[in-house]
Formats: structure tokens, sequence, C-alpha cells
């Protein structure tokens, strides 16, 4: 099987910790909310 | 064109009446609120090219703040934040594509939810859905290492997209006395599918051979989207310098039948406005193409609580149909393009008669401006100093 590119359970924290260093715990889930909201759409 | 904080804080107080007594119903306000549906067209008029401005947020903030001073709004629905053109260019290339002789942005993609994928939108959730199959599809990432790259890039622009969201905002309310127009944007759910994962014929498509998953894909998205827009209910009051805690639109409605928007949109809609009732607050809602066959399911909308803001329907018809509500906008922009001054002024005499004899009516044009043919400058400054002038109550 193909490995994904993005795995939720992978990546989405490993994401919120590398990417958003600039930002609280609590900013960093809003943040990434926000950030997946406008990228889709 | 700054003003002390002391005629700020009048302005603020004066246009926040405006709205509010143009949509409770207690009592008129002191005249018609004015209301900018000027998007795009605010930068072709500020002479800018959408090429360089959409990139720019220094030009950006100039040509909103520009649209202002010379057109003098009381409410606008856009501050050029609608299209984060440098954000989105980070996560994949290609993705917008402008063009500045028609003044026009078009999207290059194919909706990124596939015909066969409601079964694992419902196994997934929205969220990881959108995290391990949508983004890297419409991305075109071809790895992992690919995929933190742009998004890491796109992090990055959607702080400087958000500073400036703030920056123009704090402009509007402390140099303008202008308010923030909504706290939050509720997308409802039949929207998440029509606008941005499936498209006008995939939705379409959808509606008949993928039934059997509908309802429960709506709900698994409702209950993803819903709970942060309810917790922005719980604390707007703190927040003075705001308009709406909600703006909704509305487009998936003109391709469902009276059956299907009551199962696949009405609920949600409704809810999500008895949910403003119970709060306390107003909201505003922007139909895009038309609700005609649908009015029936507005009139059961709280009363005084919605300002409508129509595109294709006949605002004085719809009016009569639905007094629990304030029809706003309705004015032809093709008149604005095409007509000249007093046959601008007069059809704005004529809307005012018609609309605005009870208090409840918000002035604002029947379509969103986007191309530079869309109004004459002259027409539009024309028309908005006749209805400061003229829709006033005494």
């Amino acid at each position: 099987m193909q490995e994904k590119i993005l795995d939720y359970d992978r990546d989405y924290d490993k994401i919120k910790k590398e990417l958003l260093p600039f930002l609280t715990e609590e900013e960093k889930d809003s943040f990434m909310d926000a950030f997946l909201k406008l990228a889709v759409y | 064109m700054q003003n002390s904080n002391s005629e700020v804080r009048k302005l603020i107080e004066y246009r926040k009446d405006l709205v509010n007594k143009s949509i409770d119903h207690t009592a008129k306000p002191q005249r018609v609120p004015l209301l900018s549906n000027a998007w795009t067209w605010k930068i072709c008029d500020a002479g800018m090219k959408l090429s360089e401005a959409l990139y720019n947020t220094d030009m950006l903030y100039k040509a909103v703040c520009e649209h202002h001073e010379k057109y003098g709004f009381d409410m606008y629905i856009d501050l050029c934040t609608r299209n984060p053109v440098n954000f989105i260019d980070a996560l994949g290339e290609h993705i917008y594509s402008v063009d500045d002789k028609r003044n026009q942005i078009s999207f290059c993609f194919d909706y990124p939810m596939q015909e066969n994928e409601y079964p694992t939108l419902l196994k997934k959730g929205i969220e990881r859905f959108i995290f391990e199959d949508l983004l890297p599809r419409k991305y075109s990432w071809k790895s992992t290492k690919d995929a933190y790259e742009h998004i890491g890039k796109a992090v990055k622009e959607y702080v400087s997209f958000r500073q400036y969201t703030a920056n123009i905002i704090d402009t509007f309310i402390n140099d303008y006395g202008v308010c923030r127009f909504n706290l939050a944007k509720p997308i409802l759910p039949s929207e998440v599918l029509f606008t941005s994962l499936r498209g006008v014929r995939g939705w379409s498509i959808d509606l008949s051979r993928n039934k059997e998953y509908m309802q429960e894909a709506l709900n698994i998205i409702d209950d993803y989207y819903s709970p942060s827009a309810f917790e922005i209910l719980k604390s707007h009051k703190k927040e003075d310098d705001v308009y709406f805690p909600f703006r909704i639109t509305s487009m998936s409605h003109n391709v469902m039948n009276p059956t299907q928007f009551r199962q696949y949109s009405w609920p949600y809609l409704k809810k999500l406005v008895e949910k403003i009732d119970e709060a306390g607050a107003a909201c505003l809602i922007f139909t895009e193409g038309s609700i005609a066959h649908l009015t029936d399911f507005f009139r059961e909308l709280p009363e005084s609580r919605v300002a409508l803001l129509v595109e294709m329907d006949d605002p004085v018809e719809l009016k009569k149909k639905l007094p629990n509500i304030t029809v706003a906008g309705g004015y032809p922009v093709k008149l604005l393009g095409e007509g000249d001054q007093q046959e601008c002024i007069d059809e704005a005499k004529r809307l005012i008669d018609s609309m605005a004899y009870d208090g409840n009516y918000i002035f604002s044009c029947n379509k969103m401006l986007s191309y530079p043919d869309d109004a004459k400058p002259e027409n539009m400054l024309a028309v908005n100093n006749f209805v400061k002038d003229y829709a006033v109550f005494k």
C-alpha cells in the first residue's frame, strides 16, 4: 500500500509543533482550524 | 481622512444605530444605511492592476481605504480579504489565474472531492478527510516532504494575510468609525460541498446519485463547523464595534428544489438563525442568485433578526412576502455602469420610496461589483450622496 502523503495521526500534531512554534497551544488549534478551512475553500 | 477619538466613537454609535434599527423594527433609523457591495471593483477604481494589488497587501490596504474615503459607505461586506492569493499560491502553483484586462480572478483546479468518496468522508470525518485526501490532491503535493514545504510557506503567508485583515479592520474602526462587518462567517454544510468540495456540477449530480449518503455527510460537516460559530455567540456582546456576529452566504439553494432545500439546507440555516435569535443578535444572509422558489421557508425565520442581501430577486416583491426580515440591496448595478447620474438617482429614489417607507431597508446593489464596467465612479458617488440626503427619517 502506497504511503499517504499526509497522515492525520502522524502529521497533524507534527505540523502544529514544527511549523507554528510562534503560537501558544490554544492558538495553534484555532490556527490549524482556520488554516484548513481556508486551504480547502 | 482621520477622525478624532470622540468623532470616531460618535460615528460608530451612529452607524450601529442605523444598522440595528433597520433590522430590529423598533424605530426608524436616522437614515437608510449604505452597504458597499464592491469587491474587486475597488481595486480597479483605485487605478491598480488586479495582478499587482492582490499580491501586495499595501496596495490592497490603499485601495480599500480609498474606496471608503471616496464614497463613504456605512458598511463594507468586503475589505479585500476574500482572495488570499499569496497563501493559496504558497500551497500550490497556478491555482489562481488573474486577468487584468477583464479584472477577473479564475480558479484553476478541479473540485477535490470525487463522486465516490462520500463513504470515505463518512468514515474519516471532514477534518481528517480534508487533511489526508483533499489537500494533497488539490495542491498536487508529490511527497510528505513536499507537503511540509508548501504548508510551511503557506503558514507564513497566512500570518501575513491575518495581519492585513487585522490592520484594515482596525483602520476602519479607529480611523473611519466603521464597524467590522461580522465576527464569523459560518458556512452551511451544503455550501461546503457546493462551493468547495464538489462544485455546482458535482453537487447537482450528488443530489440524485449520492442521496443515501447526503444527510449523514451534511450532519458530519455541520458537527465540525457549528460549535466554533456558536462559541462566538457566547461572547459577541463584548464586541462593541461589530455589526453582526454572523454573515452567512447561500448559493447552493439555486440548484435545489424546495423538497431538497427543506432536507439539505434549511435545517442548518434555520438552526443558525435560531441561535442568533437566542443570543439576542442579528445576522446578514447573502442569498446569491434567487430565493423566489423558497420564500415560504424564509417566512419562518424569527422576526427582526435577519437582513437578507438579495441578488436576482425583486426586492420590492420580497419585502411584501417577508415582513419578518429586512430586505437589503436590489439597486441595479447595470444602471451604475451604463446609466447617467440622473437616471441613477431616479432609480435610487424609486427604490427607497418602495423599500424604506418603514425604515426597514439597507441600501445596496443587486450584484457584487467586480469588473471595471460594473459602475461609473461618478454614478456611485451621486447615488450615495443622494441616499444620504434623501433617505432620512426626521
